[in-house]
């Protein structure tokens, strides 16, 4: 009797073992299948892949949309990439915000969305991360997977003891092989974070890329923060993006690339390259370590009493009040510098001038909110949809 | 008088020309202003990009300048002849607030920085210029120990103050200039130099 209970209730254990596998196995395939529609705005002219300019990333999980705006002007070629970091939501945005809305008038302008594209098919389930988020539109609601900061371990597995940056030697910890901000400029024989860093010199040599601009979002318990990280290639242009944004629009600050932190895009694109590089910061409460509930709210509306909390004991590096940083001012903020650092370029180097046009001010995104600018798929005709 | 205001309004046509016209500013421009006049040796205490601002917002207005991150008493020696000193009516300029990222990467600590900033200041004094100390870039440069020490070490030696407003809450700066009979002007933004340089530096011509 009692013999046959404990098979009961071991049958009852493995039941539900099975059922959370298949049900979370489910989750996680339905997240990493998903694809995200993006409808391409008038200025895009031709859509290629990463894998055009590095065949062995063609078909693999990396081999991401590089949308072209070329104006038909001559001019410089600016290349835009965004989350790399996946779980820096209003770099996605911003990007898909740019390709749908924005025209260019001189030189040509790259968009690359998911820069580190198997980034975005895995969550941080341990932190309780949300798989998807959704923002409001005029026609509905349209759904974006959230990320991780590294690549996928089914993507690339397995990871090494110590993470060894190539060429520099610099050490790192095991995971950052697959964190493409330290696998700059990439190596051939890589791991895929590697691969892909490399696809993307090729691409920035190929394309003869005068500037690339890298998007991310940080905690603000983070110092590098609501700021402009230069390569010395492009200091007056980012300086002067800086003071102008802040005098007039928001406040950004601005960090210069150190020269001996090796593997970030800031550093090593403009080394290895004739592109300097700047990397925006945005401010994210969701990647706050005392953060409290870690939900798509908290991703969307940036509000967190715990954050506050922190700040009002001095432990943050930039303010946070009960408004907290929504995605619609995130988004704005990365949208803005980029034009801004843009014109300023074009400024500073008139020979590889590039102008936009058609994206929408500062005021008119916070106020709208980023959903405004999403075009409804189902009105537009099959050739002007790609899929991310 | 009449020739001065030419030259500011002139100034004013050339920023906006550039399309970096500044939210509008009124500055105060104190009574003991001292005289200064180009060149000017711009540095950083702290590795912030602050000084990198003054010079590019220098450049602009066409003010002579040196942006010598890590420059020192030696390094600014050797600009002046010897038989020069004491006549040498340069300024140096010293940004304050500090970058962890910009320290790290010139292989410097907040103390050196400071030691290297007081060793060139009284150097400077030598040989007779100006110093200017400015905490430039706001609040975001004043939120830690770093930036309260580069802060406090470099404004008590300063002959004018130029200063973030935001960055003023506490009082401090008020009260140093008051106590230590320093003028000292405030900015609301950085972009606001460009429209001061030309109000405060003398010019061959005027």
């Amino acid at each position: 009797m009692k013999a046959n209970r404990e098979w009961i209730i071991k049958g009852i254990a493995l039941a539900v073992w099975i059922g959370i596998l298949i049900s979370s196995g489910i989750a996680f395939a339905q997240h990493r299948q998903y694809k995200e529609t993006v409808v391409l705005g008038e200025g895009v002219t031709q859509v290629k892949t990463l894998g055009d300019y590095f065949e062995p990333i063609k078909g693999t999980t990396n081999d991401c949309n590089i949308y072209i705006l070329d104006s038909g002007v001559p001019g410089g070629t600016l290349l835009i990439m965004a989350a790399v970091h996946a779980e820096e939501p209003a770099t996605n945005l911003a990007a898909q915000l740019i390709v749908e809305n924005a025209g260019v008038t001189t030189g040509r302008v790259l968009v690359a969305i998911h820069e580190n594209r198997s980034a975005s098919t895995v969550t941080r389930p341990g932190d309780a991360y949300p798989q998807f988020y959704t923002v409001k539109t005029e026609w509905g609601e349209k759904k974006f997977r959230m990320g991780d900061r590294w690549a996928n371990p089914l993507d690339s597995w397995p990871d090494p003891e110590t993470y060894v940056h190539y060429p520099s030697g610099q050490m790192l910890a095991y995971m950052d092989t697959r964190n493409m901000n330290r696998t700059w400029p990439g190596r051939a024989n890589g791991s895929l974070a590697e691969q892909t860093s490399y696809a993307f010199m090729r691409l920035i040599e190929q394309e003869n890329v005068s500037l690339t601009i890298d998007l991310h979002e940080a905690e603000l318990e983070y110092p590098i923060i609501g700021t402009i990280v230069a390569h010395q290639g492009a200091l007056n242009v980012a300086a002067m993006a800086s003071m102008m944004l802040t005098a007039q629009e928001f406040p950004i600050g601005m960090e210069i690339s150190p020269l001996a932190l090796h593997g970030l895009s800031h550093r090593e694109i403009g080394d290895y390259s004739n592109s300097p590089c700047i990397l925006l910061e945005s401010p994210e409460p969701f990647l706050d370590r005392v953060r409290g509930v870690t939900d798509e709210a908290l991703l969307l509306t940036g509000k967190d009493e715990f954050v506050m909390k922190a700040g009002e004991k001095g432990l943050l590096y930039w303010p946070i009040d009960e408004n907290g940083w929504s995605i619609d001012i995130r988004v704005a903020r990365h949208v803005r510098t980029v034009e801004k650092l843009t014109e300023l370029w074009t400024r500073f180097h008139a020979d590889t001038a590039m102008v936009f046009s058609g994206l929408p001010s500062y005021e008119e995104m916070v106020d709208n909110g980023v959903g405004h600018y999403f075009t409804d798929p189902a009105t537009v005709s099959a050739n002007r949809l790609a899929f991310e | 008088m009449m020739r001065k205001g030419f030259l500011v309004a002139g100034v004013m046509l050339l920023i906006a020309s550039l399309g970096l016209t500044a939210l509008a500013q009124e500055f105060v421009i104190p009574e003991n202003l001292p005289i200064l006049k180009a060149p000017v040796y711009v540095t950083t205490c702290g590795q912030s990009p602050g000084a990198l601002m003054v010079g590019l917002l220098m450049g602009e207005v066409g003010l002579a300048y040196e942006l010598i991150d890590l420059l020192t008493a030696d390094e600014l020696m050797s600009e002046c002849p010897v038989d020069s000193m004491k006549d040498f009516a340069g300024v140096l300029f010293v940004t304050t607030g500090t970058s962890l990222k910009g320290m790290g990467a010139a292989g410097v600590d907040v103390d050196s920085e400071v030691a290297r900033c007081t060793a060139l200041i009284a150097a400077a004094r030598e040989l007779g210029m100006i110093i200017i100390v400015g905490q430039v870039e706001g609040a975001s440069r004043r939120v830690d120990e770093y930036d309260e020490q580069t802060i406090t070490s470099m404004s008590p030696l300063a002959d004018l103050l130029i200063t973030r407003s935001d960055v003023n809450e506490d009082g401090y700066f008020t009260t140093l200039a008051e106590e230590l009979g320093l003028p000292q002007i405030f900015i609301d933004d950085t972009l606001d130099l460009e429209i001061l340089f030309p109000l405060i530096f003398v010019t061959d011509e005027g």
